[in-house]
């Protein structure tokens, strides 16, 4: 039963629909590995036994009935708390909202439902999804599975979700994204993390952090998983202005396994350079994988990235504000205090800063824009450093001194800002055995092509396989 | 009156309708400047012809 839990979602979706596998037999396989190693990972709030049960029976005797299946029919996923459930709580990752019961479901949860997925739980995140480390102060800190014995960073805010992908306590996960917030705890946890082009996947139904720069988006194991997920969850929806009637393209179909002629950018200055060297050759020696099927690289840079963190801390301050102030005004002791500090930044943001933060923001875009009229892709580190040590703040990188939330959010946060889809996967690992992920950036809305070059790099690595250590060493006291 | 200091901050925010303490203002004071300093870098930027990134849609 233990090995179900680790079978991409591309196998088990074909077992359950070939009758080899009930889907009552999948869920259980989550829900025991939850019982025995959740209790130390805190990858979940809420976990939903009972409902996903009932569902997984259901989905059963629909296997058995002979009906029309969804491509995600059975497959059990987990689901950020900021993410509105039906009738299940949804939290925040707060105090504020810890009793809020939805009466709907967000789009993305309805649609990959329809779909046939089966909500496991809500997933830990950083409170409000406003910090790049994952950690949270009113359900204790996740655990990065990756070290059995010292409790390091997961990354966030999308922690849980990294975590519980990672240690195989769901086949999926959804994360979202304003910084940084699938693709670092992809990273820090070894997955793929795919943040979508700005408005492909709508965010009705989710909290939001900063709505000009939110996006949501999958968190698996694999490329292929990826697209399985994004699938459904992609198109436009009346209740989020701000998607896309672009239609959607069948991004299994795109999964070829090629890449020979495909041009591809490596992004050297502000993002190779600001790298460990460990992480910098380990993204480097993907690209010449890469280069060995026939992509051809030449290096590129992105001369305004050095701005990225003026325009981004603009926006997302005030905007975050915005969204807080009532509860900031009525509940301001019910925050954790690192978050309540954060917010009341925001106040010293005039709007006409604000603006001139939109603006740079359209330069950056543009300026990405340019470098992917060239190149079908461009290709960075995810992260500069490797997990942290929970409660570390400060972190050395080739001889510097920085701070360690800076750091995390230095490589994702541009394409935030620009909106351009963006996906981390595994290129390494370091000799501590933590895992290193490089992040790919494609033209907005070529998330097929994207992925193709994940999936294709997958094809001939096994980082993506590896699995952690947590749950086979003894558990740490 | 100092452009960053506790009782500009103070007068920022009461502004706004947050009445916060001195010893809270004090904590977030080296925040405020460092992220004042990128926000001020901006303006190297050569932003005269660009429009913000925002946009009202009617439909």
């Amino acid at each position: 039963m233990d090995d179900l839990a680790w079978k991409p979602i591309t196998e088990l979706s074909r077992l359950v629909a070939a009758k080899e596998v009930s889907p009552v037999e999948v869920v259980q396989a989550y829900l025991d590995r939850i019982d025995a190693l959740d209790g130390k990972l805190k990858a979940f709030i809420i976990v939903c036994r009972d409902e996903a049960l009932a569902a997984a029976k259901n989905a059963e005797a629909a296997v058995m009935g002979g009906q029309a299946l969804g491509p995600l029919h059975g497959i059990p996923i987990g689901v950020k708390d900021l993410y509105a459930t039906k009738g299940i709580r949804t939290t925040g990752g707060s105090k504020i909202l810890a009793d809020w019961v939805p009466d709907e479901d967000a789009t993305v949860v309805a649609r990959l439902k329809e779909a046939g997925a089966i909500v496991l739980g809500k997933l830990n995140m950083h409170e409000f999804a406003y910090g790049p480390e994952g950690l949270n102060i009113h359900f204790g800190n996740a655990w990065n599975p990756w070290d059995a014995h010292t409790q390091r960073m997961p990354g966030g805010s999308s922690s849980g979700s990294g975590v519980a992908v990672a240690a195989g306590l769901c086949a999926g996960a959804l994360g979202s994204d304003t910084g940084g917030s699938i693709r670092i705890p992809a990273a820090l946890c070894g997955l793929t993390g795919l943040k979508p082009t700005y408005g492909r996947a709508s965010r009705a139904g989710v909290l939001p952090l900063a709505w000009s720069m939110d996006h949501v988006g999958p968190m698996t194991r694999t490329a292929a998983d990826a697209a399985f997920l994004l699938g459904p969850m992609a198109g436009y929806d009346p209740k989020d202005p701000t998607t896309s009637v672009l239609p959607v393209p069948d991004y299994r179909a795109a999964l070829t396994g090629e890449v020979k002629g495909l041009r591809v950018g490596l992004l050297r200055a502000f993002f190779l350079e600001s790298a460990g060297m460990v992480l910098r050759q380990a993204v480097e020696q993907a690209v010449k994988r890469l280069e060995e099927q026939g992509a051809r690289v030449e290096e590129v840079a992105l001369e305004s990235a050095a701005h990225v963190s003026g325009a981004s801390f603009a926006i997302v301050s005030a905007e975050a504000l915005a969204y807080h102030e009532e509860w900031m005004k009525t509940r301001p002791d019910d925050y954790g205090a690192e978050v309540r500090d954060r917010l009341r930044l925001g106040a010293f943001v005039s709007a006409t800063q604000y603006v001139k933060a939109q603006r740079a923001r359209q330069l950056i875009r543009n300026e990405v824009d340019a470098l992917l009229a060239s190149h079908d892709v461009l290709i960075a580190p995810a992260t500069p450093i490797v997990a942290p040590p929970v409660g570390q703040t400060e972190v050395v990188v080739e001889g510097e001194r920085h701070d360690v939330r800076s750091s995390l959010i230095r490589l994702t946060r541009p394409f935030n800002l620009s909106g351009h889809p963006a996906c981390a996967v595994p290129c390494g690992f370091t000799v501590a055995g933590l895992p290193i992920g490089m992040q790919i950036i494609g033209r907005p809305f070529d998330e097929a092509t994207v992925l193709r070059v994940a999936d294709a790099y997958q094809r001939i690595t096994d980082w993506h396989t590896r699995r952690p250590p947590f749950g086979q060493a003894p558990a740490p006291p | 009156m100092d452009r960053r200091s506790v009782r500009a901050l103070r007068r920022l925010a009461w502004l706004q309708g947050y009445d916060w303490t001195d010893e809270d203002l004090e904590g977030l004071l080296p925040l405020v400047e460092k992220s004042l300093e990128l926000i001020e870098r901006l303006d190297t930027l050569p932003l005269r012809d660009v429009e913000p990134a925002v946009q009202y849609r009617m439909l």
